[in-house]
């Protein structure tokens, strides 16, 4: 019985690992992930440690899912639309079963699991709110910034009423995280029209994907330029060989330890269940210190981050006001497409 | 009980909990978000849901529910599972369902549902530390994890009359954890219903089961941890969790009725800026008291 369960938990991991390394949905990635995270905390739970498998857990159903969101505020193809209609390995075909390809007759607004068609006609701003967030110089992302920042000064001296329509027109950005990030470049390229080597080099490495973003959205009857005389566009890396091969040569040693079975040193302690009683007398106890001390950086880590977060002080800067929408119940979606 | 004794337990559990408390929110509540009622025949034959993350949603959020319905303690050795970090597992095996409804929104591929699937992730975001806070409050007076151990301690008075704070805290976030108003965003009209206006079939019929059963355990744990669980005089202990559970569930969907529905970005504000600082001064004054020697020994 104990074996069944230690071999489906294995089993679990094992192709969740394997999932999240070939499917060709980034969001069924996370998801693999997850799973294979709760396989282990099978094994810990098989181990007796039910606190540390249950802390397992939860760490990571809620750290993946907030992973998987903002991978998705930021990514280009996070549903897999895009890659599932072009020539992969067989096991990533099985793990990307289910995924809809992405067809070219069809409009931005009816495009599979794109991101960027998510949104329908707001995609434009989608990409170009991307363009904003990644290239603060590029021409497009600096076409946008020159309309918002016009709407901006025509505003300043308007009344509040004008000021749920701004929201309004930037209420296209999904999510407040999206509109954070471009009041902020708004105010980065406010006051500091700098840094275009900075810009400059984050340019060269993701005009490649810009372009390729670029290209999915704006034309999508060009799908066919991707897969060019069937050249096999999965994503396999030249280093992937080596990573299997790697992952081959450390399970044989860690099967041959199990069966060579070396006199490790054991601990000679008494073995108690009540795990958290344990933890609780530990860290209160020998390591109230590395606790504190912890809990002290985690708290740190907090206060900078709602700092760093903050408007920023200079006179053009729309401040806390320009982005956040929380007076206001969010508009429904469809209706923001004119 | 033994394995398969506790099984059919926490499904009876769950069952009765669901179906007691579909036909409670029904004739108490207008139907809106996450308690609106389901179009069980129709299922839309949607262009671009994801095959395997659409149908595992509503599976997730059942599974969720019903482990979560384990250790709830319905007499004092009415239990599934008598877990001995039972508190802590609840919160855990909630998750799975918030995983549950998440999947089930991108899963279905719509305009709607996948920005559902964003704000269910940013409410998840916001109540999870709340509702820890409300926990902790009634786990240092009991000092054990153990649902029964949480029950045994309010046996002299209940911790509601020690941790008034903290119930109001728990008040707060369970209904952010149940999608109940004022919480239900994710499946508001604004979304057009999210997911749930395009779910159907047996999945639809997996998420209602899933979303009744989680506004019944989520109460029955409120019962649990603050109202004495199935202590009090006369009548026999499952029936005083159950009236116990259904009491705290009718003030819960009062209370929440008399709100104005909140935006996400408002309930991440709201959790952050002050049910946190709450749920630490929650904490600090629960640790007085059990320094002064108030509450169970």
């Amino acid at each position: 019985m104990q074996w069944l369960a230690f071999g489906l938990f294995t089993l679990l991991t094992v192709l969740g690992a394997l999932g999240m390394s070939t499917t060709m949905s980034m969001f069924r990635s996370g998801i693999f992930l997850m799973a294979s995270f709760i396989g282990v905390a099978g094994l810990f739970i098989l181990l007796s440690a039910d606190l540390i498998g249950l802390l397992q857990i939860m760490m990571y159903i809620g750290g993946m899912l907030v992973m998987i969101l903002f991978m998705l505020l930021f990514s280009m193809d996070p549903g897999g639309a895009m890659m599932a209609g072009m020539k992969m390995s067989s096991i990533e075909r099985l793990f990307s079963r289910g995924l809809k390809p992405q067809r070219e007759d069809e409009d931005g607004g009816h495009s599979g699991q794109n991101e960027m068609n998510e949104e329908g006609d707001s995609d434009e701003q989608k990409l170009h709110d991307h363009a904003t967030v990644q290239h603060s110089g590029m021409k497009m992302g600096g076409g946008h910034d020159h309309h918002a920042m016009q709407n901006s000064d025509d505003r300043s001296g308007q009344s509040e009423q004008d000021q749920p329509h701004h929201g309004d027109m930037a209420g296209m950005n999904m999510g407040d995280a999206n509109e954070a990030h471009n009041r902020h470049d708004h105010a980065a390229m406010n006051h500091a029209n700098t840094d275009h080597g900075a810009d400059g080099q984050k340019n060269q490495e993701q005009s490649g994907e810009h372009d390729q973003m670029h290209h999915s959205g704006m034309d999508h009857g060009d799908m066919d330029d991707m897969e060019m005389g069937g050249m096999d566009m999965s994503m396999v890396t030249p280093a992937r060989p080596w990573a299997a091969y790697l992952g081959l040569a450390v399970s044989v040693v860690l099967v041959g330890l199990l069966l060579w079975r070396p006199a490790w040193p054991i601990y000679n302690g008494p073995f108690s269940t009540d795990a958290p009683r344990e933890i609780g007398t530990l860290l209160m106890g020998k390591y109230m210190m590395a606790f504190e001390g912890a809990g002290m950086l985690i708290l740190l880590g907090i206060f900078g981050a709602v700092m760093l977060q903050r408007p920023g002080s200079h006179p053009s800067d729309q401040g806390r006001k320009a982005y956040v929408t929380s007076e206001e119940n969010p508009v429904r979606i469809s209706e923001d497409e004119s | 009980m033994g394995i398969i004794g506790g099984a059919l337990f926490t499904l009876l559990t769950l069952m009765v909990g669901a179906a007691l408390t579909f036909f409670l929110e029904r004739t108490l509540t207008p139907a809106v978000g996450a308690a609106q009622s389901l179009k069980l025949s129709k299922d839309l034959q949607l262009a671009h849901a994801d095959r395997w993350m659409y149908p595992a949603g509503p599976v997730s959020a059942l599974f969720g529910v019903t482990v979560a319905a384990a250790v709830l303690p319905f007499g004092p050795s009415l239990i599934g599972a008598d877990l001995g970090i039972g508190a802590f597992y609840f919160i855990v095996v909630v998750d799975f369902v918030v995983l549950g409804v998440a999947l089930g929104g991108w899963g279905a591929g719509t305009r709607d549902a996948v920005e559902g699937f964003y704000r269910i992730t940013a409410q998840l975001v916001s109540y999870v530390v709340p509702l820890g806070l409300a926990y902790v409050g009634a786990l240092m007076m009991a000092a054990s994890l153990s649902t029964t151990q949480i029950v045994q301690a309010q046996r002299d008075v209940w911790f509601i009359v020690l941790q008034p704070l903290g119930f109001i805290l728990y008040l707060v976030t369970g209904l952010m954890q149940a999608y109940r108003a004022p919480f239900y965003e994710p499946f508001s009209e604004h979304l057009g219903g999210g997911m749930l206006s395009v779910i159907g079939d047996w999945k639809a019929l997996a998420l209602r089961i899933a979303m009744a059963g989680l506004l019944f355990v989520v109460s029955a744990m409120g019962a649990v941890l603050y109202l004495g669980g199935w202590l009090g005089p006369w009548l026999p202990p499952p029936v005083w969790m159950l009236l116990k559970t259904f009491a705290l569930m009718a003030l819960m969907l009062w209370l929440g009725r008399r709100f104005q529905p909140l935006s996400t970005a408002q309930m991440l504000s709201l959790a952050w800026r002050i049910l946190i600082p709450t749920g630490l001064l929650n904490v600090l004054i629960v640790g007085g008291l059990i320094l002064a020697g108030v509450g169970p020994q």
